[in-house]
């Protein structure tokens, strides 16, 4: 007797182990959504909208946003400020706490005119004393380098200098932290405490924040923006966001309709949404992509001359099949792309040079460069999941050439002193460089001045490819002839394979419940707008 | 008692020094620092050493851990490098929120778990003790986040009785605060059952077979005040260590809570300042722990002197 009862016992609790999930059979009816009264369908007004994303370590900064560089914090503070400039949905500069701007012959004078009539959640005025204040408070933190300060030129025209002429100023930043504007009054009020306490101009004012984990917002009444058809914005009266770094618990929050939304790059969040009824959900990946990725060559040519020698650089881009990588990512994480631009860019290169999957051409370039039987290199990644797996996938397609690589994990801290030292030597990289919808920032990246990327770039020998970057730099104001230069600087880089570069990453994804609509057509950047989200 | 109890402190405050110390030895040979990790790369050199100097990382680690112990022992432990944020006021506020559920847990594991093992002790062999074993066992084996996941499953989602996740503090919203509390309460009780159940179960067989229970009985005694008069004072002592063990255990099973529940406590911030190499935070948890665990170990060896007469005097 006690034995069948300790058999039944034992059985019972194997069976809950595998239907542990909801079976589709059981999937139970989401629940009402934890808002208050949903609105009627005529009107796209009211609710509290529950967002959750996966981490939200800065928030303790977030009423400084000059303070940081925090993404984390993105979707709060999108919500509580605006800035001056952002990217549009159609990926050009869209003015938006500014009405206009000019810049000065030599490139190093932004002059914007302000939009009147704006007021901060503290009754503050917003105008050019005070986004002079912001912008020098960006130059004491540094999160935004290239700036000499800004200064008055009246009640709501400001002037902020850079040290250097950067044509790309305007879209390298559009998409930074710390230009959202905050309230100087409040800072002159509350000091280190503002931090705590953020104040903006944004669609939401701050109610109170549980520190990494919560914050909630409410409506502010008297937003000056519209949306394209006319309506004020926001539509929803509250916004709470909550992090949840679990996709089972994310899952689970969608499902019983705690959350309306889920931010992040919890690409296993859909699988779990599977076990529910996954036509009650709306999975969006990311439109702009967030970075771009490959091999990098690590070639300090004063130690390690390896990849100083082009054939042994083009030999490693022939041997990788890069579409053939990308697709080991049907969900479109990852997409193959010919050049890091993207298609309808100024910068966008009209059939650039590329390396097509070709091991027999691999393998004689290792001939000609004196490398019939291949060699021994070291791949440096970070210790992400991904990068193994990338990493694997390359010492596969170099093993199959002759090339044996070694595949050699760091923290990042390491890494970073690795990239820094001077007597690094010949390795692999698998890396990449955030964009935001162009390719000026990996062109900043390379700047021959920066020591610490000098390990990465053989410019020391490619003097072309250095004259090239200058040519970007001088082109100062005018927009049109400076992406015209990177397109000529890419285009070099692409014939002398200087770096392959051949994934779009989209990391982001956005996860809803069909009862909203985050209108994510009409944002510009990677960050959902909470003045577009509305119940539907 | 009195030389007792301040040798005791004396030892405990010299424990927590020596954790001070292991910790920050641990951090700095970790490779690279907080510098590394949060100083975006776009900045110049310049910039870059500049903010190595605001958060101190110019200093030697000893002027940094002297620098560190000197103001720690006046109350100041500084401020976060990553968010700039007090730590004693960043810390000490999570500390309070990890203590809220855990306690709860502990108390109300604790009384279950003795009468689980009471009823076991005394139905040895028979249903209840078998019934009540194999839940210790599955208490005992049963990993804490598969555990979160399915009561998460059942009460949040097919049932939909309690929240998924969250934390209000229970000034802002009493109900809400303690609707979020149970399932993470919960998931901290049941290897807390588990253990005082065995260890229960165990004391009070042995002391059950004493000479003096026999005694007891044989005087006419009424067999609730023996059971719990006699023999599970008796059996305290052991019972108060699994205690004491499961008190200081709750720190590693509250990150796990706190990690899928989305509670901002100790474990949280821990892992956070972990993952940033967040010295500072990293430091004072750190201190906060150990003295948590030392002031625990302080009041157990404390209460076995009030549960055991014996004990006092051989002290």
């Amino acid at each position: 007797m006690k034995r069948i009862f300790s058999f039944v016992l034992v059985a019972l609790i194997a069976l809950s182990l595998f239907a542990g999930g909801a079976s589709e059979a059981a999937a139970p009816k989401p629940a009402a959504a934890a808002t208050e009264s949903a609105p009627a369908k005529e009107s796209k007004y009211g609710g509290t909208v529950h967002l959750a994303q996966e981490v939200f370590d800065y928030c303790v900064t977030l009423g400084t946003p000059f303070a940081t560089t925090g993404q984390e914090q993105e979707t709060a503070e999108k919500a509580i400020f605006d800035k001056l400039w952002v990217r549009g949905a159609d990926g050009k500069i869209e003015m938006q706490l500014a009405d206009s701007y000019t810049v000065s012959e030599d490139g190093l004078d932004y002059t914007f005119k302000l939009k009147q009539g704006i007021k901060f959640h503290d009754g503050s005025d917003f105008n050019a004393d005070v986004v002079a204040w912001n912008w020098n408070k960006i130059k004491e933190y540094g999160f935004i380098t290239n700036i000499a300060g800004a200064e008055v030129v009246d009640e709501y025209t400001v002037k902020i200098s850079l040290t250097k002429p950067n044509p790309f100023f305007l879209m390298s930043n559009a998409a930074r932290t710390p230009m959202y504007m905050c309230s100087k009054a409040n800072y002159e009020k509350l000091g280190d405490a503002s931090k705590t306490n953020p104040v903006g101009t944004g669609p939401f004012k701050f109610v109170s924040m549980e520190a990494g984990k919560s914050i909630k917002l409410e409506k502010n009444e008297n937003y000056w923006r519209k949306d394209t058809d006319g309506s004020q914005l926001p539509y929803a009266d509250a916004l709470e966001i909550t992090v949840i770094s679990d996709p089972t618990v994310a899952a689970a929050a969608l499902a019983n309709g705690e959350i309306d939304a889920y931010i992040g790059t919890l690409t296993d969040l859909k699988g779990n949404l599977e076990t529910y009824d996954i036509s009650k959900f709306t999975i969006e990946r990311g439109k702009v992509p967030t970075k771009v990725s490959g091999i990098r060559f690590m070639a300090n040519s004063r130690n390690a001359k390896l990849f100083t020698d082009e054939r042994l650089r083009k030999a490693v881009a022939y041997a990788i099949d890069a579409k053939a990588v990308a697709d080991m990512y049907p969900d479109g994480e990852f997409v193959y792309t010919n050049q890091i631009a993207l298609p309808g860019g100024l910068d966008y290169i009209e059939n650039p040079v590329t390396y097509d999957y070709n091991p027999e051409k691999a393998k004689e370039l290792l001939k000609e460069a004196g490398y019939p039987n291949g060699f021994d290199i070291d791949i440096n990644i970070d210790t992400s999941a991904n990068s193994q797996m990338l990493a694997e996938l390359y010492q596969y397609y170099l093993g199959e050439v002759g090339i044996k690589v070694k595949i050699m994990s760091y923290a990042n801290a390491e890494r970073n002193k690795i990239q820094d030292s001077d007597d690094v030597k010949s390795q692999l990289l698998v890396s990449g460089t955030s964009i935001t919808g162009d390719s000026a920032n990996v062109w900043n990246n390379c700047s021959p001045s920066r020591k610490k990327w000098n390990n990465m770039l053989p410019f020391e020998t490619e003097p072309g490819w250095v004259e090239l970057w200058n040519k970007v730099s001088d082109c100062s104001k005018d927009i049109n002839a400076a992406y015209k230069a990177l397109a000529e600087y890419f285009a070099y880089a692409h014939e002398h394979c200087t770096q392959y570069l051949f994934l779009h990453e989209y990391k982001d994804i956005k996860y809803f419940t069909n009862k909203v609509d985050l209108q994510t057509e009409k944002v510009g950047d990677r960050w959902v707008d909470s003045a577009l989200i509305y119940f539907k | 008692m009195g030389k007792y109890v301040i040798s005791k402190v004396i030892q405990s405050l010299l424990t927590v020094l020596l954790v001070s110390l292991i910790v920050f030895t641990i951090i700095e040979i970790l490779p690279g620092d907080v510098g590394t990790a949060i100083i975006p790369e776009d900045v110049t050199d310049e910039q870059a050493e500049i903010m190595r100097e605001q958060m101190g990382l110019n200093r030697t680690p000893v002027e940094r851990y002297l620098i560190w112990i000197s103001n720690a022992i006046r109350g100041d432990l500084g401020q976060s490098l990553k968010s700039s944020e007090d730590v004693f006021a960043k810390v000490s506020h999570a500390l309070g929120i990890t203590l809220s559920f855990t306690i709860a847990a502990l108390l109300i594991g604790a009384v279950i778990g003795i009468g689980f093992g009471i009823i076991a002790a005394l139905n040895r062999g028979r249903f209840w003790d078998n019934l009540i074993s194999v839940i210790a066992n599955i208490g005992s084996a049963a990993p804490g986040f598969w555990f979160a996941i399915m009561l998460i499953l059942l009460f949040a989602v097919h049932l939909n009785l309690l929240p998924v996740q969250g934390y209000t503090a229970l000034s802002v919203d009493f109900v809400k605060g303690i609707r979020q509390m149970i399932l993470p309460t919960l998931v901290l009780m049941l290897p807390t059952i588990a253990a005082i159940t065995r260890q229960t179960r165990s004391a009070m067989l042995e002391t059950l077979n004493q000479e003096f229970v026999r005694t007891a009985r044989s005087k006419g005694q009424n067999e609730r005040v023996v059971i719990l008069k006699h023999v599970l004072k008796n059996a305290l002592t052991p019972i108060l260590t699994m205690f004491g063990l499961r008190l200081n255990n709750c720190f590693a099973g509250a990150m796990i809570s706190e990690s899928i529940f989305g509670i901002p406590g100790m474990g949280s911030i821990m892992l956070a300042a972990i993952l940033d190499q967040d010295t500072n935070v990293m430091l004072g948890g750190t201190l906060f722990m150990s003295i948590s665990v030392v002031l625990i170990t302080l009041f157990i060896d404390i209460m076995y002197g009030v549960v055991d007469p014996r004990m006092r005097s051989t002290k």
